[in-house]
């Protein structure tokens, strides 16, 4: 836990972020580049070479295979990175994902001595399953295809599922009112009302 | 400024106090822990609502620490920051409340005198109320027209005695699910009705209809159709210049005089900084493990066990819901086009409950009656997100990826309607069920986390699958597939009363029967915690209705003074 004046440090930090609009909280720039394939855009806190093994990991959980949007086409990469910026998450949760794209391409070399994002589709296929079948990485892979998930099918305003097309590829309804700018996460968390 | 009343929290069971003591004429002040967000700041956004922590602190600010019996039989315990199990329910003014689904069933005449009309079971402190069903049915029927509250009255072989001929608003509309469910009902020869929601299903003063956005619980209502206590009773008490509303303050210690009062509630503002309240007196509602929990944390000489502590009573025989949960599925492929678009209709409500098994009596389950519970028939959730994380797994446990997911969640949302049923019997108090001070993990400001043990009673369970094997076969008869249950002695952190149980004996309990402290003059509580047992529904209904009672002795008590 913390303590109240680690607390009160991080808040600051937060709002001030939230003044001076910082790069994790400024939401449509996820979405400005038109080919993310060859993203030329700032990656922190991944590397160029976590990013990519990151970008063909999800390419192959979540395919442009005809069926609905891939991964590529909701900006699941982006939306990634933005989790990863999010000071209010869990910071060991964060490095976690970090650390484990680490791990994962390091298991994809010593099987198929290449990395990941070298691989053929096939073959980043049998690395992912391999990798399923420990405890390690069927808790990774799970946590990767949950913020698909979110990238799927959170409101565009977040970045990912342009146009909703996560929504309407599932025919899923997102209800009303759709949130309005100042109320998306983590803005909201700034608002009170007094008497 | 000394107010006449000081309200800790701004939940169910603080909003009838905090509406009725307004009214009144009285000056109330309502410290509420979380910000006060209003009907426009509440969206339908799934990351806002359930996959962020936007109406519930962060755990890395504030977490409980839970203790449960592992598969060993040994006692485990584990902080909610690190296992992520969320056991906060909604710190905005109105609570909970906000976020609730609403299913408004009363509780029967049997629920208040547990104990005299079984008999105890070993290894439960069951305990009958110190009031009737009589005692609180008016005060039933009063929320029922203030907050409002819809449904149809259908006779039943449990239906308790009421005073009013029906709701005040009829019912909600409804899926063509809901008849399908009738025939079977009917076919079975079980007895099913029209589920009472607090819910509008026509406007009421300021407050709109229900508009049927297909996302109800968990989510802030844009319509204020739903009674929260934020819509139903803080609007209108600040309405009357009576009711100051001070958000953003997270009350840590209530001050006494030496002589059995309380005189002071300190807190924390928005800045962290430290202030304080006097008021003449008390009323603690900020859901029954913070409510202990503040009660254990204000120590003093007079109180060295904590507040309203001496007996000891303060945090046993917390109770949550026994039961537990099942579903079952209607395949498109096995309807005609024109039924699969009357079930896909969205946003409407099935709506149906039994309570046959209210009191069980089957000699081949027991050779003496025994209490059952209530079966809720209900939609599966819209949120998308949630929907979907299951579907990564097949029903080996092995990791689904790649177009088998994605042809796997488009036939899901595309194909099919899953429906569920939710069980509630009653989750007997125990001695290993009960909220202490944590000796190690602190919050952010400083102060112990509440240790939440979680044991339950193996009685339970064989009453929850009981209730589960009939929902089976009412489903399977409805013609869904793949109808299974899952009946547990896990907890929802949503379904908490008890730790200050009321009682007649001073020695025994928390609070008498008007939910006053034994042991302090001036101090009430009128959340959930003074159950001392929960009943075979869900709590929010009682919570308001005996607020309101609650509100009426104190409206009395202090006008006349």
């Amino acid at each position: 836990m913390q303590t109240e004046e680690q607390w009160l440090l991080s808040r600051k930090k937060f709002v001030t972020s939230l003044l001076l609009g910082g790069a994790a909280l400024q939401l449509p720039w996820l979405t400005s580049c038109q080919d993310r394939r060859y993203f030329h855009g700032d990656t922190t806190p991944l590397s160029n070479h976590q990013f990519k093994v990151l970008q063909a990991l999800q390419g192959t959980l979540f395919p442009s295979d005809g069926n609905g949007p891939g991964a590529y086409e909701i900006n699941a990469d982006t939306y990634l990175l933005w989790v990863l910026n999010d000071d209010l998450l869990d910071p060991d949760e964060n490095q976690y994902i970090i650390d484990h794209l680490d791990k994962f391409d390091a298991f994809a070399k010593e099987r198929l001595m290449y990395s990941f994002y070298d691989l053929n589709p096939r073959e980043q296929q049998v690395v992912i399953e391999d990798a399923s079948e420990t405890t390690w990485g069927k808790r990774f892979l799970s946590r990767i295809l949950t913020l698909i998930f979110e990238a799927l099918l959170v409101d565009p305003q977040y970045g990912s599922n342009p146009d909703g097309v996560g929504w309407s590829w599932l025919e899923h309804d997102p209800g009303s009112p759709r949130p309005e700018e100042s109320h998306l996460y983590p803005t909201i968390l700034t608002l009170s009302h007094e008497v | 400024m000394k107010y006449d009343v000081c309200v800790v929290g701004s939940g169910a069971g603080a909003g009838p106090i905090i509406y009725e003591l307004s009214k009144a004429g009285l000056n109330v002040v309502v410290l509420e822990k979380g910000p006060w967000l209003k009907t426009e700041d509440f969206s339908k956004d799934e990351m806002v609502a359930t996959r962020r922590s936007v109406y519930t602190p962060n755990l890395k600010d504030e977490c409980h620490v839970l203790v449960k019996k592992n598969a060993a039989g040994k006692w485990m315990r584990q902080s909610t920051y690190s296992s992520g199990r969320d056991f906060w329910n909604g710190n905005v003014v109105g609570g909970s409340s906000n976020f609730m689904s609403a299913y408004f069933h009363r509780l029967k005449p049997v629920d208040f005198r547990l104990k005299s009309e079984f008999g105890p079971i070993e290894g439960a402190n069951i305990a009958d109320w110190p009031i009737r069903y009589a005692d609180l049915e008016p005060f039933y029927a009063k929320t029922e027209e203030i907050v409002g509250v819809s449904g149809k009255v259908v006779q039943h072989k449990h239906q308790e005695p009421r005073s009013t001929e029906d709701f005040p608003y009829p019912p909600l509309s409804e899926n063509v699910f809901s008849t399908w469910l009738d025939s079977a009902a009917e076919r079975l020869n079980y007895e099913i009705f029209t589920s009472p929601r607090g819910i509008l299903s026509q406007p009421k003063e300021a407050r709109k209809s229900c508009y049927y956005s297909n996302y109800c619980g968990s989510y802030g209502c844009s319509s204020d159709a739903k009674g929260s206590s934020r819509a139903a009773l803080i609007n209108q008490a600040l309405e009357t210049g009576n009711c100051t509303l001070l958000p953003n303050s997270k009350v840590f210690h209530l001050e006494t005089n030496g002589n059995g009062a309380v005189v002071k509630a300190n807190y924390y503002d928005i800045n962290g900084d430290k202030q304080f309240v006097e008021a003449n007196t008390f009323v603690v509602a900020a859901q029954a493990i913070e409510t202990s929990r503040l009660l254990l944390m204000s120590k003093n000489e007079d109180f060295p066990n904590g507040l309203a502590n001496n007996s000891g009573n303060v945090g046993k025989n917390l109770v949550f819901s026994g039961g537990g949960v099942g579903s079952g599925q209607l395949f498109f492929e096995d309807l005609t086009q024109e039924e699969a678009e009357q079930i896909k209709t969205p946003g409407v409500f099935i709506n149906r409950a039994s309570q046959e098994w209210y009191v069980i009596k089957d000699a081949e389950f027991s050779d003496t009656p025994v209490k059952g519970g209530t079966i809720d028939f209900v939609s599966e959730h819209a949120n998308a997100v949630t929907k979907s994380i299951p579907l990564k797994w097949d029903d080996d446990g092995k990791l689904v990826f790649g177009s088998e997911l994605k042809e796997k969640m488009h036939s899901y949302f595309t194909e099919q309607r899953k429906f569920k049923f939710e069980i509630f019997v009653d989750w007997l108090p125990n001695d290993n069920c009960f909220v202490e001070l944590d000796d190690e993990v602190k919050d952010k400001w400083g102060d112990p986390v509440a240790k939440i043990w979680l044991g339950y009673h193996d009685h339970d369970l064989k009453v929850g699958e009981y209730l589960a094997e009939k929902a089976e076969e009412l489903f399977k008869e409805a013609g869904l597939q793949n109808v299974r249950s899952n009946i547990s002695g896990s907890v929802s952190p949503n379904l908490q009363a008890g730790g200050c149980r009321f009682g007649n004996d001073p020695n025994t309990s928390v609070l008498d029967k008007n939910c006053k402290a034994h042991e302090v003059s001036n101090l009430y509580v009128t959340d959930g915690s003074f159950m001392p047992t929960g009943g075979s529904v869900t709590y929010t209904f009682t919570i308001y209705a005996n607020a309101f009672r609650v509100a009426d002795h104190l409206v009395q008590k202090l006008t006349s003074s």
